[in-house]
Order: structure tokens, then C-alpha cells, then sequence
């Protein structure tokens, strides 16, 4: 059972990798509109290539 | 023979025809000629796959926005990087995909529009554009063309940012939470499964690591919040909780390092991390209602036309007026701000001021308000008030004034909270002092801390935000937005229901109730044609009546040497003879009546009256059978007033008319318990005073953020299903509070006995919690119907 003292605080430092990645995020803004990107998926992608070249 | 046009939703009365297209107005026409023209057919496709309908027709103004382009004006809302220009626009009309993708689709096909990022849930667009390619005024223009008028707004201001930056640490505080109670959890899993030793230890002491950031970062709001109502002397349910948290976790610690007695930090970090997610659910479905009255004052977000030396135009933002500015007012205009009439005459009308139904006439000298509408025909105002001065101005400063003055109300959470805080505390104590006479001082304090914490109401700190939250956003739903959840404590206890007359109880419009026509029946399609072009409510009501009732009998015709006659009527020419239309002042009827005449003959004679709205006599009746008084609340006059109260049998004397905004605030304020419903801004002081104030469907703004509750729906049914959802919520959360109760009690007995243990601690926690939850998400079978959408 030894090996838990190096196992353990390994699995906590990469579940702070995560915490670390949403405050991230959070800060970034991608929590601020929840509504509008469900709808964006619905959107066909093709017509994201056409006329991009104003 | 009807038919529809193929841009909105509307019955195609006259079409205009593009190849083998039918469309009601020019709008929708250019609408559908800017959509092919760029290959962007797909959004009728798009907007058939969403399945919303009722689409309005387009309307086109005159207005250029010209104003957006003037450097003060971009200096105060838009956002400058070298030359790229953002700001953002509130704009109408967007509901659904189709919208998404075409106002996102703007970059591909308009030179100089760099991005367009639409904002679904704030229906608010951020624009960015090439400075020199490209101006803010032509792209707002394009907005409107495309059928989404917007309205610039100041997106970075210091509340918003505040606001944001509050919403992140909430959510930060929330994943920390979340993070250190499931690890907690899960050393607390091997320990309750038996481990000893040097691991058990070892899982302690990281525990403990876990827990700090608990206990001094995440659960600051909580300290925060006990702070704060312990210093106004009152005992919110966040007290014990704290007394929980604190004892709790300095308990434990020391418990660490001597290695002895209980540990409760799993118990205590997942209290915390529930408590935090329910009330940022909670703020998060309130702040959905706040978005709709979080637009800046409309009136005076409008443009208006400034009139130079020379008598130019240009195009102004209302809110730059001056006073003695002088700015032309076109028919069908509301009106920005307090003036003097300098030229022309017109009449205007008032009802979201004082709550007249019928038009005033103005001219040279007379004053004119913000907020009126003008009717009849262009005037030159100049400007004699700042907007703060104006009428509306002093109605905003009594609304604000009304907000200060609201007293807190003390919840139902909150009493309860102080009874059980002085019941477990005595408890507590008498336990203390029985072991410290016997000798026992260790004994006696671990036995009183382990009681205040098992004894933390966690249950009903987290059940009742959870209840009001599904409350609430189930409400909102139905269309009850409502503002903030002590609404629904204040609503329970409502005795005195105010009801505003027009627009509240009424259309709030003119209706033909009656219609006669005395001779040739293509006069009607000449009466189409007359009024189709005046901007007065009666001839808005009579296009509405015929188009619903006599569509056959209208064609393309035209009428020559068309003008309106002030305080009359239109006049015009066919086939060499003259149509005009006149009051009837000869009608034995309340209603108002007008005829058409050709030359001196009557040819069809039309009543028009402001009628009930459909729900509103049930209503009346179903609330007096359930215990309220309603009165009536109207600025209009008292024949009308008095004849609409006894069609819906309110008492003579809980009748009022020609009452002023002052008045109607001073007529609630004798009673108690007083809910309010309004739509005008003469309304809107009383709205913001009473304990509810109701904003019903299609209120003005100021009324809006007047009130707390608002309507988004014509039906008053809705009234009746916030009272009977506000009931059942605090049932539901009295049901709670029992559940949590007996929990507690249990939880008691088995401290004093000493039976506790931490894994006993740990199974009833969570337990009460689950069954407080369950018994919130299952609700009562009323509320459950009550919110049945």
C-alpha cells in the first residue's frame, strides 16, 4: 500500500491540472453566453469558406 | 383568397408581387431581394426547421442613425482599436436560428464589417468595422433593412463589469469547492471502510490540505453574508452555518493532529460546495428576468431631428438634446423630451403618461411631454427641459426613490433560522454546563460543538433557493418573469390587488364593436384607403377591423388630394367626389363613433371602444372567491372608469379614476399587503413602491423596471398562477423545513446520547439533504398544475 504515497498526490496534482483549465476558461469568457453556441451547432459548416476573403 | 407573404407571417392585404413572390410590404420585399441577391436563401430554410412562428412584417423608418457616427457618441459607446471600431446594439426581433446564422453571415457579404458576434439569450449584437471601409450608422442601418431595429448600448459600463467579474469568482469558488469535497470524499470512503494506521493518517492530513481552501476561500460569501446580518442584528440562515463550518473545521483539525475524536470535513466541504451551486442557480435564473429590463431608458435611446439656423436636419441621440434645441417631431414620433410647440399643431397621445385613452390637441405654445406619442402632423419643438427635469424624468426619480424606501423583508428562512439558532444554542449550553459542573470540561465542549454541528440546517439552506429557483425559472417559462424571489413570500401574503385600467385590465386600444354600412359596399375599400395612411389609433383600429373582417372588399385604388384635418379626420378625392371621414357626435353611445361621408351623405358608421381583455372579468371573479380585494387604479375619466367596475362588480368605492401617478401611489400606500399591476409610466411609481409590483404585457420600459414581476403574456390568467405558484412554494418549503426538522431532532437525540459518530455524521447529512431535494424536485400537486406550461 506503500505506493499510495506517491500515487495519491500525483491523481490530486492532475485533477489541479483540470481546476486549473476551468478557471481558465472561465476567465476566458466561454461561460459567459451559454445560449448562443447550442444554436451555432446547428448551423452548416460549408458556407463558413465561402466569401471569407473580404 | 388570403394569403401570405413570403418573407413574415402577415395576411397579404394588397400584394406586392417579385416574380412569383407575394410580400405585404416593401420591408419584407427588400428583405428578400438582400437575401438572394447574396445567396443566403438558406435562412428561410433555417427558420423552417426552428418551427417558431409569427414572424412580423419589416418595417422601414427614415431613420439613417446618422447620430451613431458622431465622435461623442462613439467616444460614450463604441470601442476603439487603431481603426477597428466595435459597439454593441440591443436588437428586436431576433428569435431563432435563422436570425443567428444571418447576422453572424454579415462579415461574408458586406465589405468592412470585420465580426458579428449575436448574444441569443441578451438578444445583443457586438459589431466590429473597418473604420475607413466601413461606418457604425450604415451597418445599424443594414440591421434594420434586415428587420432587427437596434438600439446601441453601453455594454462596458462599471455595473456590468462588476457583475461579470462577481459571476466568475462565483463560478471559480464553485469548481474549488467541487474539486476539494470530492477528493475529501473519497479519503473519507477508505476511512469509514476501515483504514487505520499510518494510511489513515496520511489520508487525514490530506484531507485537511483540502479542506483550508475550503474554509478560507470558498466559503467567504457565507462569512460574508453572516457578517453583514449580524451587524444589522438579524439572524439570516447563513449564522448557523457558519457556527457549523467554523466549529466544525477548527474541531477537525485539531482532531488531525491529536489524531483523536471526530472528523467532519467531508460532511462540511460538500455542505458547502451544494449550498454555493444552488444559490448561483438561483442568481443565475433571476438574473434572466433582470436582462429584459436591463435596456437603457427607450425614450430617450431614440433618434430625433435637430433643427439648425438654417432649419437643417440633422439626426440626434435624444439623450445629447439641450434645453432650447429645437427638434421636428413627424407624425407617429414619440416624443424624447419636455418641449414648447413653436410650429404646428397636432394632437398627442398620452396614455402612458397620464392614462387618457383619447388623443390630446396640441398647438403653438402648448407643452408636450416625453413620452407622448405625436399623432396628426409634424411639429417644431423646442426643448425646455433637461431629460432628468422631464415629467418622465421626475416619474424615474420617484421610481428610484420608491426602491430605497422598500423595506427589507424579513423571510421565512430567516425566522425560522433565528428560533433555531436560540434553541440550539441553549441546548448547547445547558449540555456545557451540565458536564462542566460534573467535572468534565473536554467532555461537555466536544459534546456542545458536536451538536451545533450536526445540527446545521444545511437542508433548508439548500432546499429553500432550490425550490424558489425551479419556481422561478418554471414561471418564466409560462411567461411570470420574476425579478427577484422574495416576490413569492410577498406574494403569499397579498390582501390588495390594484388593477390599472387601460392597457392593464383593457387592450389598452380602440376595437370596432360596431359597424354599419349604409350604403355602396366599395365604400369600405375607400375607408381602407383613407385611413390606411393616418397615424391615429382609430384609424389603426378601423385597418385592423377591416382587414380582419372585410379583406374581399379591398383593392388598389387611388385617392387624390389626401389630407388630414386636425381634431377631424382624412379627407380625400375619388372619382370626383369627396370622402371624409368624422366623429358622430349625435351616437347615443359611450363608445366613440365616426362615419364616412361622401360630401354631406353618412355612408358607414363605426363605434370604436377600448374593450376588456378577454381574461379579465374571470379573473376578477375567481380572485374575489378566493379572498382579495381588487380595486381600480385609472387616469382616465370617471364615466368610463366607473362603468368598466361595475361591468366587473368591483365596489363603488374601490373604484378611483382621474387619479395622477402621485395620486395612485398615495391611494396604495393607505392599505397593506398591496400588489400592483401597470403598464404606463404613470404607473410606474406606485409599481415600484407596493410590495409586487406587476409590469403586465407590453408595458413601457420605466414601468418595467419599476415593477418586480413581469408579464410577457396578454392573459391575466397568469396572475392567478403566480398567486397559487407562490402559495405552494412556501408550502413546499414549510414541507421542507418539517423534513430537515426531524432530521435535526434525530440528530440531537443521538448526540446527546452520545451515539454519534462520524460515519453516522456523514450518512444523515447528505441524507436530509437528498430528501429535502427529492421532496422539492417531486413539489405539490397544485404547483405542479399551477406551472403546467
Amino acid at each position: 500500500m506503500d505506493i499510495l504515497f506517491l500515487t495519491l498526490p500525483l491523481a490530486l496534482i492532475l485533477a489541479l491540472v483540470f481546476v486549473g483549465l476551468f478557471i481558465y476558461s472561465v476567465k476566458k469568457g466561454q461561460y459567459e453566453d451559454l445560449d448562443t453556441p447550442s444554436y451555432k451547432i446547428l448551423i452548416e459548416e460549408e458556407s463558413h469558406s465561402k466569401g471569407n476573403d473580404v | 383568397m388570403s394569403q401570405k407573404c413570403d418573407h413574415c407571417d402577415q395576411t397579404v392585404i394588397i400584394p406586392i408581387k417579385l416574380e412569383d413572390k407575394v410580400f405585404c410590404c416593401e420591408g419584407c420585399k427588400t428583405v428578400f431581394q438582400i437575401l438572394a441577391a447574396n445567396n443566403l436563401g438558406s435562412y428561410y430554410t433555417l427558420r423552417e426547421q426552428s418551427g417558431k412562428t409569427g414572424f412580423a412584417p419589416v418595417e422601414i423608418t427614415n431613420q439613417k442613425f446618422k447620430y451613431i457616427d458622431h465622435e461623442e457618441f462613439i467616444n460614450k459607446y463604441a470601442k476603439r482599436e487603431e481603426n477597428k471600431l466595435s459597439m454593441s446594439f440591443y436588437l428586436e426581433n431576433v428569435h431563432c436560428v435563422a436570425c443567428l446564422w444571418l447576422i453572424e453571415r454579415l462579415p461574408h457579404f458586406e465589405k468592412g464589417i470585420l465580426s458579428t458576434e449575436l448574444n441569443m439569450s441578451k438578444s445583443t449584437v457586438e459589431v466590429t468595422v473597418d473604420e475607413d471601409v466601413k461606418k457604425l450608422s450604415e451597418v445599424a442601418k443594414m440591421l434594420e433593412t434586415l428587420g432587427y431595429p437596434p438600439h446601441p448600448i453601453m455594454e462596458e459600463n462599471q455595473a456590468k463589469i462588476m457583475q461579470r467579474k462577481e459571476d466568475h469568482k462565483d463560478l471559480i469558488r464553485i469548481a474549488i469547492s467541487f474539486f476539494c469535497a470530492g477528493n475529501i470524499m473519497m479519503m473519507a470512503f477508505s476511512i469509514y471502510a476501515g483504514a487505520v494506521g499510518a494510511i489513515k493518517e496520511y489520508f487525514d492530513y490530506i484531507s485537511l490540505v483540502l479542506f483550508l481552501p475550503i474554509l478560507f476561500y470558498t466559503a467567504i460569501p457565507f462569512y460574508k453574508s453572516a457578517f453583514f446580518s449580524a451587524k444589522n442584528k438579524v439572524v439570516s440562515i447563513d449564522l448557523p452555518i457558519v457556527l457549523a463550518l467554523l466549529l466544525g473545521g477548527f474541531l477537525s483539525i485539531y482532531n488531525v493532529f491529536t489524531q483523536g475524536g471526530h472528523i467532519y470535513f467531508d460532511s462540511l466541504a460538500t455542505l458547502v460546495f451544494l449550498l454555493l451551486g444552488s444559490r448561483y442557480i438561483l442568481k443565475k435564473s433571476q438574473q434572466k428576468g433582470l436582462a429584459t429590463s436591463e435596456i437603457s431608458n427607450f425614450f430617450t435611446n431614440i433618434t430625433s431631428y435637430k433643427l439648425d439656423e438654417e432649419g437643417n436636419e440633422t439626426e440626434v441621440f435624444a439623450s445629447f438634446l439641450n434645453i432650447d434645441d429645437k427638434i421636428k417631431i413627424y407624425p407617429g414620433d414619440t416624443i424624447p423630451v419636455d418641449g414648447i410647440i413653436l410650429i404646428g399643431s397636432s394632437s398627442t397621445n398620452n396614455s402612458l403618461i397620464t392614462g387618457e385613452m383619447l388623443p390630446q390637441k396640441v398647438s403653438i405654445g402648448s407643452e408636450v411631454f416625453s413620452g407622448t406619442v405625436n399623432l396628426d402632423s409634424e411639429i417644431i419643438i423646442q426643448v425646455s427641459k433637461n431629460s432628468k427635469d422631464s415629467k418622465l424624468g421626475e416619474i424615474l426619480g420617484q421610481v428610484e426613490k420608491g426602491w430605497n424606501k422598500k423595506t427589507e423583508i424579513i423571510t421565512l428562512t430567516d425566522t425560522i433560522a433565528k428560533y433555531f439558532v436560540s434553541v440550539v444554542f441553549n441546548i448547547a449550553g445547558i449540555i456545557f454546563t451540565y458536564y462542566a459542573f460534573s467535572g468534565d470540561i473536554y467532555t461537555g465542549t466536544i459534546k456542545a460543538l458536536t451538536l451545533v454541528i450536526i445540527t446545521c440546517p444545511c437542508a433548508l439552506g439548500l432546499a429553500t433557493p432550490l425550490s424558489l429557483t425551479l419556481t422561478l425559472s418554471k414561471l418564466a417559462k409560462k411567461g411570470i418573469i420574476v425579478k427577484d424571489e422574495l416576490v413569492i413570500e410577498k406574494t403569499n401574503k397579498i390582501k390588495n390587488i390594484f388593477f390599472d385600467k387601460t392597457g392593464t385590465l383593457t387592450n389598452g386600444r380602440f376595437k370596432v364593436t360596431y359597424f354599419e354600412s349604409l350604403k355602396d359596399n366599395g365604400h369600405k375599400n375607400i375607408l381602407y384607403h383613407l385611413e390606411k395612411k393616418s397615424k391615429h389609433p382609430i384609424a389603426k383600429s378601423i385597418i385592423n377591423y377591416l382587414v380582419e373582417e372585410e379583406a374581399d372588399s379591398i383593392k388598389e385604388i387611388q385617392l387624390d388630394g389626401y389630407e388630414e384635418i386636425l381634431g377631424v379626420g382624412p379627407r380625400a378625392k375619388f372619382k370626383n367626389a369627396t370622402y371624409s371621414l368624422r366623429p358622430l357626435k349625435s351616437e347615443k353611445t359611450q363608445a366613440t363613433s365616426v362615419g364616412l361621408f361622401i360630401e354631406e351623405e353618412l355612408s358607414i358608421k363605426i363605434h370604436l371602444e377600448d374593450s376588456l381583455k378577454p381574461s379579465s372579468k374571470e379573473v376578477i371573479t375567481k380572485l374575489k372567491s378566493l379572498g382579495f380585494n381588487p380595486f381600480i387604479l385609472s387616469g382616465d375619466n370617471q364615466s368610463v372608469v366607473s362603468r368598466l367596475g361595475n361591468e366587473l362588480s368591483i365596489p363603488e368605492n374601490h373604484v378611483y379614476s382621474q387619479v395622477s401617478p402621485l395620486d395612485k401611489q398615495a391611494i396604495t400606500e393607505k392599505y397593506e399587503h398591496v400588489m400592483m399591476l401597470g403598464d404606463g409610466a404613470n404607473d410606474a411609481i406606485s409599481l415600484s413602491q407596493v410590495d409586487v409590483g406587476v409590469a403586465v404585457h407590453g408595458s413601457v420600459d420605466i414601468s418595467l423596471r419599476a415593477s418586480n414581476v413581469f408579464m410577457t403574456n396578454n392573459d391575466l390568467n397568469l396572475l392567478l398562477d403566480l398567486i397559487i405558484a407562490s402559495r405552494e412554494t412556501i408550502n413546499l418549503i414549510k414541507r421542507n423545513l418539517i423534513f430537515s426538522l426531524i432530521y435535526n431532532i434525530l440528530g440531537v437525540t443521538l448526540a446527546l446520547l452520545g451515539l454519534i459518530s462520524p460515519l453516522l455524521a456523514a450518512i444523515l447529512m447528505p441524507l436530509s439533504s437528498l430528501t429535502v431535494l427529492l421532496s422539492t424536485v417531486w413539489g405539490t400537486k397544485l404547483l405542479r398544475s399551477s406551472l403546467k406550461a
